[in-house]
């Protein structure tokens, strides 16, 4: 019964993270913002040492320094001493560093920095899917209102700030949910494997949708799919169960496509 | 730069004015002393060669790029860093772009309907109504239920054009509309852009289609290294160029 409960808890927290992580990574593949999520994925073990050290919740502290982080990269986006990719290396890898060296001199509570690399779904508590739910939840609806013109950004920004959408505003809005998204997910797949559960099931979903909306929903689908089948692996055979997800969504990727090119030969 | 408060549109005055405008990226000058002022219905083309600032100039008008030193006023309204204001601007001002920048999976109808639902939060019925009439005005009025993917480069330019003109501006800037179109496709969009200087509507174009200068400009705007070398009504432009720089850049054009 005991191992029911954490099995229910870690599928509900990984089906709660796909749901979200779905229609956000369409827009992470759409707009090519990959190594942006990296990023900000990177700098939230920054975010879980900072939680440590002023005693408050990591998740709480992760979603501050992402946020600051994404404040920081956008506001350095105009520069033109150093090309985009470049900053972004330097940022998160600087961000990562720190976070290792901060957690290091927390001496007042043994950290496993394995559980926060590469997530620990199977020791979700309640607090994590309170945590998980209220985010999703939030970052869902913040989405929701910002879908249009987030989406008239993303064919054109230019031409959307010409129409009047109002650009800066949302795409602050788009990093915060970003950063509520990282902060929520790590705990399913840890700091360095979030950002593919951000785009892997965008990307297996994209050449089946015809409409951005239609992608949005195949990625959830792709999502919870793999979610039930890298837990279904790690109860299987014994593997951990963060990067069996990643891996059950790299291999849906890699059979949709598959499937397509096949479905595409047939057509012609 | 002064801040000004929240204003309204005012047509009474000239379209567009600016005065001592410079734009820098980083040290490097773009934009020196640019003084223009642009009367209401004036259509106005500005040539030069590639980095001579003229796209940039175009796009400092609705505040797609910011100018760091002198004023720009657009319908009596000074653009400076109070959002509001750039919005009210930008309601009075639409661009036309190099490339179309469709959505591809909306149709023609739903591309022109987007801005004035989503945006303007006009209701259906009326902003399909209003697409309808601006996709007759660039003669594509048979194209409504198709997806840009099955139009010519042309057609979606035109589609561009109308989406545009959906948002109901009084000012149309155009940056290189047509550089971007296979030669047997450029005559369809200058042709719709013909139509419209001929209804009135102020336009401000980045173009090298001296034919279409000739034909339409009320005046010629000759840019190099960031300033306005010279500018004159077309047939004086074309036949009695005074400086060196623009001699040579008509020689160079108009020689091919």
């Amino acid at each position: 019964m005991i191992m029911d409960d954490f099995l229910i808890r870690a599928l509900i927290a990984g089906l709660g993270v796909a749901v979200v992580a779905g229609p956000l990574g369409c827009f992470v593949v759409w707009r090519r913002m990959a190594y942006f999520g990296a990023a900000l994925a990177h700098s939230a073990l920054f975010g879980v040492a900072l939680g440590l050290l002023l005693e408050i919740s990591p998740t709480l502290a992760i979603v501050v320094v992402c946020i600051a982080v994404a404040l920081i990269l956008v506001s350095m986006q105009g520069q033109r001493q150093l090309a985009g990719d470049t900053l972004l290396g330097i940022l998160a890898h600087a961000m990562l560093a720190l976070g290792l060296v901060v957690t290091a001199l927390v001496d007042t509570v043994r950290v496993d920095l394995m559980a926060y690399l590469f997530g620990d779904i199977l020791a979700v508590s309640d607090i994590d899917l309170y945590w998980i739910f209220g985010g999703g939840v939030l970052a869902l609806v913040a989405l929701a209102v910002i879908w249009r013109p987030l989406l008239a950004m993303t064919v054109h920004e230019e031409l959307a700030a010409v129409e009047g959408v109002p650009v800066a505003r949302t795409r602050l809005m788009f990093m915060v949910i970003i950063a509520i998204v990282i902060a929520v997910a790590m705990k399913v797949v840890g700091i360095l494997l979030i950002v593919s559960l951000l785009i892997i099931p965008a990307a297996a979903a994209r050449p089946f949708a015809r409409t951005p909306e239609a992608m949005a929903i195949l990625a959830i689908v792709a999502g919870c799919i793999s979610v039930v089948l890298g837990l279904g692996s790690s109860m299987t055979w014994d593997i951990p169960a963060g990067p069996a997800i990643v891996l059950a969504a790299a291999v849906l990727f890699l059979v949709g496509g598959l499937l397509r090119k096949t479905s595409r030969s047939y057509e012609q | 730069m002064s801040d000004t408060n929240t204003a309204a549109a005012d047509n009474s005055g000239p379209a567009i004015a600016i005065t001592g405008m410079h734009k820098w990226y980083g040290d490097f000058h773009v934009l020196k002393d640019i003084n223009l002022t642009v009367e209401r219905g004036e259509r106005i083309v500005i040539c030069g060669p590639s980095g001579s600032g003229k796209s940039t100039m175009i796009r400092c008008i609705n505040r797609l790029e910011e100018h760091q030193k002198g004023s720009i006023n657009v319908s009596g309204i000074e653009l400076t860093n109070d959002v509001k204001n750039i919005d009210t601007i930008r309601r009075e001002v639409g661009m036309v772009f190099q490339h179309f920048n469709l959505f591809p999976h909306l149709t023609v109808l739903q591309n022109c309907t987007l801005a004035p639902i989503w945006v303007r939060k006009m209701p259906k019925a009326e902003a399909e109504e209003i697409a309808m009439k601006y996709l007759t005005r660039v003669k594509i009025p048979e194209q409504a239920g198709k997806f840009p993917g099955q139009l010519s480069g042309g057609q979606q330019q035109r589609v561009a054009i109308a989406r545009s003109l959906c948002m109901n501006p009084d000012i149309m800037l155009f940056d290189e509309p047509t550089s971007a179109l296979d030669p047997e496709m450029i005559k369809e969009v200058l042709d719709v852009m013909v139509d419209l200087a001929k209804e009135g509507m102020t336009m401000l174009c980045v173009t090298h289609e001296m034919g279409f200068a000739k034909q339409v400009a009320d005046r010629v705007i000759f840019m190099d290294e960031g300033e306005i070398i010279e500018q004159n009504e077309p047939n004086e432009f074309f036949d009695n160029p005074q400086s060196d720089r623009t001699k040579l850049f008509l020689s160079q054009i108009l020689g091919h």
